[in-house]
């Protein structure tokens, strides 16, 4: 019963509502039946007595209506045959009428029925007898008793009486079964069938998920507020779905965009979770921390641990940089954090932003390497200056004392041995002058292409038997501007070290390559370039050497081999030509420099420049305005110049050479002036005097290098220290010739 | 008939202890033909008759007596006043009135005609014609002459016999009651 009845009988409330209102139709029809019975029999038994009674005299009444003429005119047989009529009637027992004076006048027994009457009545009486109710009546004419009735009347038991009630009963069941069917069928319509519309909405909507779904109203009654109510809640979930789409598309949206910017930014998120340790303090989740720290350069973890440690204990912000990545291929990390406390249940956490900072390390480096050449250049620089000062003097000294003593004598072979050290110490001190970018350069329009192939011949001869010269050259190539001396120095410069590298022999490659603006190898720029690569295939440069290769007097060529100044020179070369020179080496596979310098937009490069002819007999008679502060050079340009047949003004600075030239009245034809000099430099004094005579020819003697272009200034040309008496004296002969014939003389 | 002896405190004792009818045929039995008891029995039949005929409307005035009225002679002597006594019918007063005349005929309501009689029971039917006058008269002739009731012996019993188109014609009616206790009824 348990187990088979508890599944199997269901629970009144979790029936469907039509057998609810059935059951309770079919409780209230029982009930209402048993009260109806109820009620009946208590109407029965309490009155059918009295109906009893009035039945019987009624009956009584007519009996004796009819019995009494028969009694009153002695007709025995009329009288016996009325109460003969009665035995139509089956509640009649016996009936018996009686003469006044109690003789039995008629008498009416039926068959089997009750034993027939005692005594004769003497009063009128209605009494019952068990089954029976014996009725007592006196028949009376004109106020007159004239005989007695006697009436035995037989009371019907319940049970035959129920026959009656069963119609009754058959009636009220009909009525109730079709109370019934119209309350179920308005049930049906306006309960039941609303309820299970919106049941079945409701149930297409959870597997649908459709919140378009609407159920439909029928009636204002509860059901139609269920269903308003309900319709009213699929709007609501509706609107807070749309917006709740719209937020996580705009959530997605604006995560998209953080990623990506910070993709952009090469950063990326991290956070460390904290616990509390025994002694109270919060440190990092081992596990985490261990998982942070791993990638880390094994170096750097110490520090990055510690970092972390000072930043949970002094609360403060993190920021620390380390390397990560294999050796060799090592990235720079920034990582800056701060502590995040404890909120909305997320237990504390160190959280912040990791950045690749590998590039801007580099360009750090760069600059500070860049620092450092500087301050080298500006040192050798300052020294080949006042070396080229001294060269100078001892050159043109030189030149002076050999031409006194005859050719061929042994103090003059011992004089050249002089001026040959010499002049390779002018051109060292020429080397340092170019690193320190104080080379004095004159840039043109240069076709690289054109220029390397120029040079070509001149490489083989340096490079020798053992080593092959390739060329690969991009046709086309944008024109840069560049000295194009110095661009034959450095390639000369390259190619010597190539062939160092490659002792056992080898090929050099040079190759030319345009290069597009924003080209990434350079950290892009807005140039396009021109890009010089010089390859070779031998030893390499160690990974720890690559940093200093630049740096002046640094070499790995064995002693006596280099003087360390070849790549400083090239360094300094293009920096002032305001390119790029980098060097990818790998040990045992070779060596590539590249050279890059900035395309001349639409430049049309000019042919190479020839060497300058040695101008024939650079003599003159005219007048030398000659402005030097160092002495020892004075005298000797003063003294070349002279020589040359020149009449030679003189003077030991900027401003008594003014005041000269104003003595003079601008009489002088030239001006030769050092550049860098106290108080007036040579460029003021020029600019001063060009003021009064725009035409000027002028020579700038400078051991600095001092850009000056010749096309700019067409009546002008730089001398570099350390000159020669012929040097100078072609100088002066050149800008006389290039300027105008001065028509104040 | 009186019918009764003791039944009711306002009866008097002093009537005929011998008119109920109880004992009538024990006393037809005893008796002689027409003699005292069948007379007695006739006397009570006539108060009988009275208590269920209706009279055309307009025949009584409130208070009016009945006339029971003996035509010819009496063979009932003073048994009918006896068994009257002061009976009424409806309230009304019965006053016996002997009648020896036709033309006396006029008063009644009711008329007795004794079969043995000075004036035959045809003159007075002739005399009475169509008046509302119940007659009763005595053997089966008497309803053939045109007389309304009958009263006959048979055996040690009174019965009776109905003249139906009598009755129609003088607008006297007979209960019905009464009608079917009869041994004949002549009708048309």
């Amino acid at each position: 019963m348990a187990s088979g009845g508890a599944s199997g009988r269901r629970r009144f409330r979790d029936r469907p509502i039509r057998q609810k209102v059935l059951l309770l139709i079919a409780l209230a029809t029982i009930t209402g039946l048993g009260f109806t019975v109820a009620a009946v029999s208590i109407y029965d038994l309490t009155t059918f007595r009295r109906r009893a009674v009035a039945d019987a005299t009624t009956l009584a009444r007519v009996v004796g209506a009819n019995a009494l003429a028969a009694l009153m005119f002695n007709d025995t047989s009329a009288a016996q045959a009325d109460l003969a009529s009665l035995s139509q009637r089956d509640e009649v027992g016996t009936v018996a009428i009686y003469r006044a004076d109690g003789a039995e006048f008629a008498r009416f027994t039926r068959p089997g029925g009750p034993a027939p009457l005692a005594a004769p009545p003497d009063s009128a009486a209605a009494s019952i007898e068990g089954d029976r109710l014996v009725l007592v009546r006196p028949l009376e004419s004109e106020g007159e008793v004239v005989g007695w009735l006697r009436l035995q009347y037989l009371l019907p038991t319940p049970l035959e009486r129920l026959p009656a009630y069963g119609i009754i009963g058959i009636v009220v069941l009909a009525a109730l079964a079709v109370a019934a069917g119209l309350l179920l069928t308005t049930l049906e319509r306006s309960v039941t069938g609303p309820l299970n519309q919106l049941a079945e909405a409701a149930g297409r909507l959870a597997v649908s998920e459709d919140l378009a779904i609407r159920a439909r109203k029928r009636a204002d009654d509860e059901i139609g507020a269920v269903t308003d109510a309900f319709n009213r809640m699929l709007d609501t979930l509706q609107e807070r779905a749309t917006a709740l789409r719209k937020q996580a598309g705009e959530l997605d949206e604006s995560e998209t965009r953080l990623r990506l910017a910070l993709a952009a930014a090469t950063m990326q998120p991290w956070s460390l979770p904290l616990i509390t340790g025994s002694d109270g303090r919060r440190r990092a989740d081992p596990e985490h921390l261990r998982a942070l720290l791993d990638p880390i350069h094994p170096e750097d973890r110490a520090a990055v641990d510690r970092a972390i440690a000072d930043t949970l204990l002094h609360d403060r912000a993190l920021e620390i940089e380390f390397r990560s990545g294999s050796v060799g291929a090592e990235r720079w990390q920034a990582l800056r954090g701060h502590l995040s406390p404890a909120e909305d249940g997320r237990p504390p956490q160190l959280i912040g932003l990791m950045q690749d900072v590998t590039h801007r390390r580099k360009l750090e480096e760069q600059l500070l390497q860049a620092q450092k050449m500087e301050a080298i250049g500006n040192l050798a620089g300052g020294i080949a200056h006042d070396f080229n000062n001294l060269l100078t003097g001892m050159i043109g000294h030189l030149k002076f004392v050999q031409r006194a003593l005859p050719p061929g004598s042994e103090p003059r072979a011992d004089l050249d041995e002089v001026e040959h050290a010499a002049r390779r110490a002018a051109a060292l001190t020429a080397q340092l002058l170019a690193y320190a970018r104080r080379q004095m350069v004159t840039p043109s329009v240069v076709d690289v292409n054109a220029a390397i192939e120029a040079v070509e011949p001149m490489l083989r001869r340096v490079l020798g038997e053992t080593v092959e010269v390739s060329l690969r050259l991009e046709p086309d190539l944008a024109a840069v501007k560049v000295d194009a001396g110095q661009l034959d120095q450095v390639l000369v410069n390259l190619a010597v070290n190539a062939r160092d590298a490659m002792p056992g022999g080898g090929r050099l490659t040079i190759a030319t390559t345009a290069r597009p603006a924003d080209d990434p190898d350079f950290g892009g720029t807005e140039e396009a370039w021109v890009e010089i690569a010089v390859s070779d295939v031998g030893t390499g440069i160690a990974a720890d050497a690559l940093p200093h290769i630049f740096e002046p007097f640094f070499t790995t060529k064995p002693v006596g081999q280099g003087t360390g100044l070849g790549l400083a020179m090239c360094y300094g070369i293009v920096k002032q030509a305001e390119g790029h020179i980098l060097v990818e080496s790998t040990v045992g596979k070779g060596t590539t420099v590249r050279v890059r310098l900035p395309a001349l937009p639409g430049g049309t490069p000019s042919a190479h420049p020839a060497n300058d002819p040695d101008i024939e007999g650079a003599i003159g008679n005219e007048r030398v305005l000659l402005v030097e502060d160092d002495d020892a050079i004075r005298d000797l340009a003063a003294r070349s110049l002279r020589e040359a047949g020149y009449q030679v003004l003189a003077a030991a600075d900027g401003g008594s050479a003014r005041a000269l030239a104003a003595e003079d009245e601008m009489g002088f034809d030239v001006l030769v002036t050092d550049v860098v000099m106290p108080q007036l430099n040579g460029r003021d004094l020029a600019a001063a005097l060009r003021a009064r005579r725009p035409t000027l020819p002028i020579v700038f003697m400078s051991g600095y290098s001092a850009t000056v272009d010749d096309e700019a200034d067409p009546f002008g040309t730089f001398l570099a220290k350390p000159f020669t008496p012929d040097g100078l004296c072609r100088a002066v002969r050149r800008v006389m010739d290039r300027a105008p014939a001065q028509t104040e003389r | 008939m009186g019918l009764l002896t003791r039944v009711g405190p306002f009866r008097s004792g002093a009537t005929l202890l011998a008119a109920s009818a109880a004992w009538i045929p024990a006393v037809l039995m005893a008796q002689t033909p027409a003699s005292r008891a069948e007379y007695e029995v006739k006397s009570a039949y006539l108060y009988s008759f009275l208590q269920f005929t209706a009279w055309p409307p307009g025949t009584f005035e409130p208070g009016d007596p009945i006339h029971l009225c003996v035509l010819g002679d009496d063979p009932m002597g003073d048994l009918l006043p006896q068994v009257l006594g002061d009976r009424r019918v409806e309230g009304r007063e019965i006053r016996i009135v002997p009648i020896s005349r036709l033309v006396e005929v006029d008063r009644c309501h009711a008329a007795f005609i004794a079969q043995r009689n000075t004036i035959p029971a045809r003159e007075w039917l002739a005399r009475l014609g169509s008046r509302p006058v119940l007659t009763i008269g005595e053997g089966s002739h008497f309803t053939e002459e045109g007389g309304m009731v009958a009263l006959v012996v048979v055996g040690e019993t009174v019965r009776f016999e109905v003249n139906r188109s009598a009755l129609r014609r003088a607008g006297v009616d007979l209960s019905s009651r009464v009608l079917r206790l009869a041994l004949r009824v002549l009708d048309g």
